[in-house]
């Protein structure tokens, strides 16, 4: 493209200092006050230096059709946000924790930030305050993929790298992603399920935003899965959203309403609450007679307790501190070097009753599981 | 004269109850009629009925010769029924002109036509001889003007019927007079009036003729200048009350009567200045002024409602500061509001928890609300004011004006005050139920000895009851009248900013 | 002017008796619409009626009970409370934050329910001495109060744990959340029961109620009877905030963790409950009775929807319907 080449800077480097040449001969023409025109010479000379500086040819980088300057920042100047789609939730400050580290370990000033509601429209507010304050780079977790595609445009073209964290928006010129593969996790939840209860019988799904793209994709992931057992039939799949004492409510009306149940899949946020109703209600323990299995995602202690005394029965981490941390140093590479940001998969751990423990003792240590 | 208006035969049935019975008699064109009756005696199903709220079980009524059959109000408007109610209906947000015209603003080929609604609602203005900007919000305007506002957009409306409920109770002399020109103005024009009063001087004052109403029955139609206030009253409360009114002896207690309550130089904001009075044990001493004179705010800060920013109060010879109504009761005062429905009543509740609020320790045991107290309190007052209810629990929502007030005179007198503060306890309510509240007040005076204030605008009972009067001024005391100085032309004398030398 | 004879032929229902005034008319109907509900989800579904599932209805609505019950003192008095679920939050979070750094659960507990009261006060002066309407007011603790929980625990779920809590009284502290008496009653229900007779102490035999009534019905007149209205409201606010905090209290004991965002959103149910149970907005109109029937209602709805296999989308289009048809209903009664 012309504007961005070489030669357009020359040229407009060469219009300009004609430019301020010629108003300086015609102020010296129409003025008699030298002091007057001394000052102006002073100031338009610096104007005219300061304009020359910022229309150097800086290094830049072309990538996904945009163009980005290498900073010439220190790097404690580089300001790098990550945004999680809602940083009230505990979830969050796994991945904060990984920012944090990482903007110790590169000495630069990367943050979490993002809204303390769930929705599109305060996500991309927090996106567009990050423009208007023309921050060095963005990483986002998407909530809604259409609604957050433009504005996720609207940085790149501003010069403002983009990458995603957590849920990625692939269509959207986004640079990279640091995340797990919401797809393949959600198989494993139902893998899981499946692999314990047998091709046959009843399974509730359920999630907190069962509308939500991270819960559909998974929900898609399970169905890959689920599709292959005609025996397996769901019998309901519950939306449990509000605070905890609605969400829990939800699944223990679902519960009752459907006996016989051998499998229970989360697709987020319901596990916990699931194995809690289990345990209130005493049945489903994986060493009872008619156990229920129950498959959900992210590593809280409390949760891996749960797995332990077989309230319920695997737990997948996606790694939220490396996303955390990889988010702020794909930014930091390619603001530095020009390295392009990656996709990278932070991967799919399981736990279970045969590794709780392992993964107890981390907790306890002090290590970043989530 | 030419009938414009026909009731035939108008007869209401509310479920348990005839409201009204055959009511048969029509209004002229072009002349003012009124309609009297306690109340409950079906005045306003009656006047309901023809503004369209409701339709009558039988009976027509025939507007032009022509049978009313809707049961509408906004089509009762369009044929030119207009009713200004006691109770006004005026959007307070918004400004006068558009008040006047809401609903059926002027439009022109830009939209609003603002420029002629201004020009005509200053023209509907000037001819009532008050100066109100049509760009002034209702809020901001005094209640008698709003009532001129209330009128100006009933007479824009081409109204053939104009339908006024009470529109001088809430008037000064003054502001009633102007009322009562334009009243004949329209008159002038042809207009029907049909207007609803409690005050008899007035009625009389303005009335062509005047039809009367007992329980739903229709009693008959006199030309006022055949009959007399003696002869309505008789017929409106079925019996011989006029005496209980105006013709008993007064009680003047003797100037010996020790002092209960001395006023020195009160004095608040821009309300009142300077007020100094002494109310004597047994006293009846009234408090008479136009609106605005600052009567009212004077009673709320001798009742503690405010601070007074200068000045002092005795109470039994000793110096009192009161800093809330709470402070007042306790030590001993009782205040009856100016604003039954706003300042007295909770509608939400019962005639027994209305009257014993007031209270705690006697309704409580260790905290907890006895039913047996407050029903012990409530049935003494309920017989004592004979107050008229079904029983101690029906809501006191449901009541009478009167019997409203009552309520309200019991749950204060039940805190046993010695300083009784009563801000027009007459307003309002039928003549019955007046004559009996100064029964009351004659009884707390004489038989308990209790100091009263009380704050009227009807000067005829001011005149007949109160053993002193004070007037009030723009916010100063320009007399203090006794005895026989007490008459009509006295207390308006010094009401209008005369002074007692000069009278 | 003066009333119309109508408005006199409901008088004689009015007349005292025991049960008339345990249940005034206005809750009688929406009593009859528990019942009729409770009636068609016994016959629509197999399971409704067991005494398991009954206990699970009544565990399902103790909290949302137990801030109704603040709420209806709240709503009587002219008010209205919308921090409920934010105070409930940073309640529990500052009681998890003190648990964790080794004081001891009953301590951590009391200091807990005084805070929920702060907020309450809080809440209470600015409505009284500032003059902020309550909508307003509310609002603003509703962040605020949400915010300090966040800055308190950093977002952080906080377990429950013996490895975090050394205190011996964490089992009883869970049990009191989670346990059942002799496997059927939910001790959390007893927890609602007991805020239920407090309050109907307070609101319908104490002399505060019978103030909050007086000043939500007519707040002028309230204070020409030498009625505090200040304090009436602040009592209100700060009852309601205590029993948020206990509300949030018993919630963590049952889920065996705090998060900070503990209670967000519950206040439009504790609302919605309250108002279906037939408090009015415009203050001095509810009972505590009234109270519990919303509750109830609110919770059987939910079960019983869920039971008869109802699309959850659709549940919340009948339960905004019923919500509305009820207060409707209750408009017309009080009209005639």
């Amino acid at each position: 493209m012309f504007f961005l080449s070489k030669s357009f800077f020359q040229l407009a480097r060469f219009l300009l200092k004609a430019m301020v040449g010629v108003c300086l001969n015609a102020i010296c023409l129409v003025s008699n006050k030298e002091e007057h025109v001394k000052k102006l010479l002073a100031v338009l000379v610096a104007v005219a230096f300061a304009a020359s500086m910022g229309f150097a040819a800086p290094k830049t980088v072309s990538l996904n059709g945009y163009t980005f300057n290498l900073t010439t920042k220190k790097p404690k100047d580089i300001e790098i946000a990550v945004i999680y789609m809602n940083v009230t939730v505990p979830f969050a400050q796994f991945i904060k924790a990984g920012v944090d580290a990482a903007a110790k370990e590169f000495g630069v000033k990367a943050y979490m930030t993002g809204p303390t509601e769930w929705g599109t429209e305060p996500e991309i507010q927090v996106m567009e305050n990050l423009i208007t304050k023309k921050v060095d780079g963005i990483s986002v977790a998407v909530l809604d993929i259409p609604g957050m595609t433009p504005i996720i445009q609207k940085a790149l073209k501003a010069g403002i790298p983009v990458t995603c964290n957590n849920v990625d928006a692939p269509e959207s010129g986004r640079l990279g992603f640091v995340g797990e593969d919401l797809f393949l996790a959600g198989a494993a939840t139902a893998k899981s399920v499946v692999g314990k209860m047998g091709a046959k019988g009843n399974v509730i799904i359920s999630s907190v935003a069962i509308g939500a793209i991270w819960s559909r994709i998974r929900q898609d992931g399970v169905m890959s899965v689920l599709d292959k057992y005609p025996n397996i039939k769901i019998v309901d799949i519950i939306n449990a959203e509000g605070d905890e004492q609605s969400a829990y409510a939800a699944l223990e009306n679902s519960f009752i309403a459907n006996k016989s149940i051998s499998g229970h899949i989360s697709l987020g946020g319901t596990d916990y609450l699931w194995g809690r109703l289990m345990e209130n209600k005493k049945v489903g323990n994986a060493s009872s007679k008619a156990p229920i299995y129950s498959s959900g995602h992210d590593l809280y202690e409390e949760k891996l307790l749960q797995i332990k005394d077989g309230w319920t029965t695997t737990a997948y981490g996606q790694n939220p501190y490396k996303q955390g941390y990889e988010a702020v140093k794909q930014l930091y590479l390619l603001l530095t070097k020009g390295t392009p940001p990656t996709v990278i998969d932070t991967g799919i751990v399981e736990v279970n009753q045969q590794n709780a423990d392992t993964y107890l003792k981390k907790i306890k240590d002090g290590e970043p599981v989530g | 004269m030419k009938d414009i208006l026909v009731f035939n035969g108008v007869s209401k049935t509310f479920p348990g109850v005839r409201a009204l019975e055959d009511v048969s008699f029509s209004i002229a064109k072009g002349e003012i009629h009124t309609i009297a009756g306690e109340n409950g005696a079906g005045k306003s199903t009656l006047m309901k009925i023809l503004s369209g709220w409701y339709p009558p079980s039988s009976g027509e009524i025939l507007f032009k010769g022509k049978r009313i059959s809707t049961s509408n109000p906004e089509a009762a408007l369009s044929m030119g029924i207009s009713t200004v109610y006691q109770e006004l209906m005026l959007c307070e947000n918004m400004t006068v002109v558009e008040n006047i015209y809401l609903g059926r603003e002027l439009s022109s080929r830009k939209g609003i036509d603002w420029k002629a609604m201004h020009r005509h609602a200053r023209k509907l203005l000037d001819s009532f001889g008050v100066e109100i900007s049509t760009r002034t919000l209702v809020r901001n305007l005094p209640i008698a003007q709003r009532q001129i506002v209330e009128i100006a957009k009933a007479i824009n409306m081409k109204t053939e019927i104009l339908i006024l409920d009470e529109p001088t109770s809430s008037l000064t002399i003054n502001e009633t007079r102007v009322l009562f020109e334009n009243l004949r103005r329209f008159r002038e024009t042809g207009m029907s009036i049909i207007f609803i009063s409690h005050r008899l001087d007035e009625v009389f004052e303005i009335t062509d003729r005047i039809s009367v109403l007992r329980d739903g029955r229709y009693l008959g139609t006199f030309a006022a200048a055949e009959t007399t206030p003696r002869d309505i009253i008789s017929l409106i409360a079925g019996k011989e009350l006029l005496q209980e009114i105006v013709g008993t002896e007064k009680l003047r207690t003797g100037s010996d009567a020790e002092i209960a309550l001395e006023v020195r130089g009160l004095a608040r904001g821009k309300y009142f200045q300077d007020v100094s009075f002494s109310l004597r044990r047994g006293e009846l001493l009234g408090i008479y002024g136009l609106q605005g004179a600052g009567r009212t705010e004077l009673m709320q800060t001798l009742f503690g409602m405010y601070l007074p920013d200068a000045g002092e109060v005795f109470l039994d010879g000793k110096a009192i500061r009161l800093r809330s109504p709470r402070e007042a009761i306790r030590k001993g005062f009782a205040l009856i509001p100016e604003d039954r429905r706003k300042e007295g009543l909770f509608s939400n509740m019962d005639v027994k928890d209305n009257i014993a609020v007031i209270h705690d320790r006697r309704i409580t045991v260790a905290s907890f609300v006895q039913n047996r107290k407050i029903l012990a309190i409530a049935r003494e007052y309920v017989e004592k004011l004979s107050i008229k209810v079904t029983s101690p629990f029906q809501r006191v929502r449901n009541l009478s004006g009167g019997n409203q007030q009552k309520v309200i005179i019991g749950r204060s007198l039940s805190t046993s005050p010695r300083i009784l503060i009563m801000d027009e306890p007459t307003r309002g309510i039928d003549v019955g139920a007046k004559a009996e509240i100064y029964k009351i007040l004659r009884k707390l005076k004489g038989e308990e000895g209790k100091a009263i204030l009380i704050v009227s605008s009807e000067l005829e009972e001011v005149v007949a009851e109160c053993d002193r009067v004070l007037v009030m001024f723009q916010g100063r005391v320009s007399g203090v009248l006794s005895g026989a100085q007490i008459t009509r032309e006295g207390v308006l004398h010094l009401a209008f900013g005369g002074s007692i030398s000069s009278n | 002017m003066g009333t119309t004879v109508a408005e006199n032929q409901d008088t004689e229902a009015r007349r005292s008796g025991p049960l008339a005034n345990l249940l005034k008319a206005k809750e009688i109907g929406i009593f009859a619409g528990l019942v009729i509900l409770v009636i068609f989800f016994s016959l629509s579904t197999s399971v409704f009626l067991s005494v398991d599932n009954l206990m699970n209805v009544v565990r399902q609505v103790s909290i949302l009970g137990i801030l109704a019950v603040g709420m209806t003192m709240v709503i009587v008095s002219g008010e209205i409370d919308l921090s409920v679920g934010s105070v409930y939050g940073m309640s529990v979070v500052a009681m998890s934050v003190l648990m964790t750094h080794g004081l001891p659960i009953w301590t951590s507990i009391l200091a807990a329910l005084a805070l929920g009261a702060t907020a309450g006060v809080v809440n209470g002066l600015l409505v009284t001495r500032l003059r902020v309407p309550a909508l307003i007011v509310t609002l603003g603790m509703l962040n605020m109060a949400r915010g300090v929980a966040m800055i308190i625990n950093g977002g952080m779920v906080v377990p429950l744990i013996p490895r975090l809590i050394k205190d011996p009284a964490l089992d009883a502290f869970i049990f009191i959340g989670r346990g059942r008496i002799m496997d059927v009653v939910p001790t959390m229900s007893i927890a609602f029961l007991l805020v239920l007779i407090l309050g109907f102490i307070i609101y319908q035999k104490n002399i505060l109620g019978y103030r909050m009534r007086a000043v939500g019905g007519n707040p002028e007149a309230a204070r020409v009877s030498g009625i505090s209205v200040t304090m009436v409201k602040i009592a209100a606010f700060a009852i309601m905030g205590f029993l948020a905090a206990f509300g949030g209290i018993i919630n963590s004991g049952f889920l065996g963790n705090v998060q900070s965002t503990a209670g967000q959103g519950l206040e439009l149910d504790v609302i919605a409950a309250t108002i279906l149970g037939g408090a009015s907005l415009n203050g001095g109109e509810g009972t505590i009775v009234g109270t519990l029937i919303g509750v109830l209602l609110l919770g059987v709805l939910r079960n019983g929807l869920v039971l008869m296999g109802v699309s959850p989308f659709v549940q919340m289009v009948l339960i905004g319907a019923v919500l509305i048809g009820a207060v409707a209903l209750d408009m017309r009664s009080r009209k005639k």
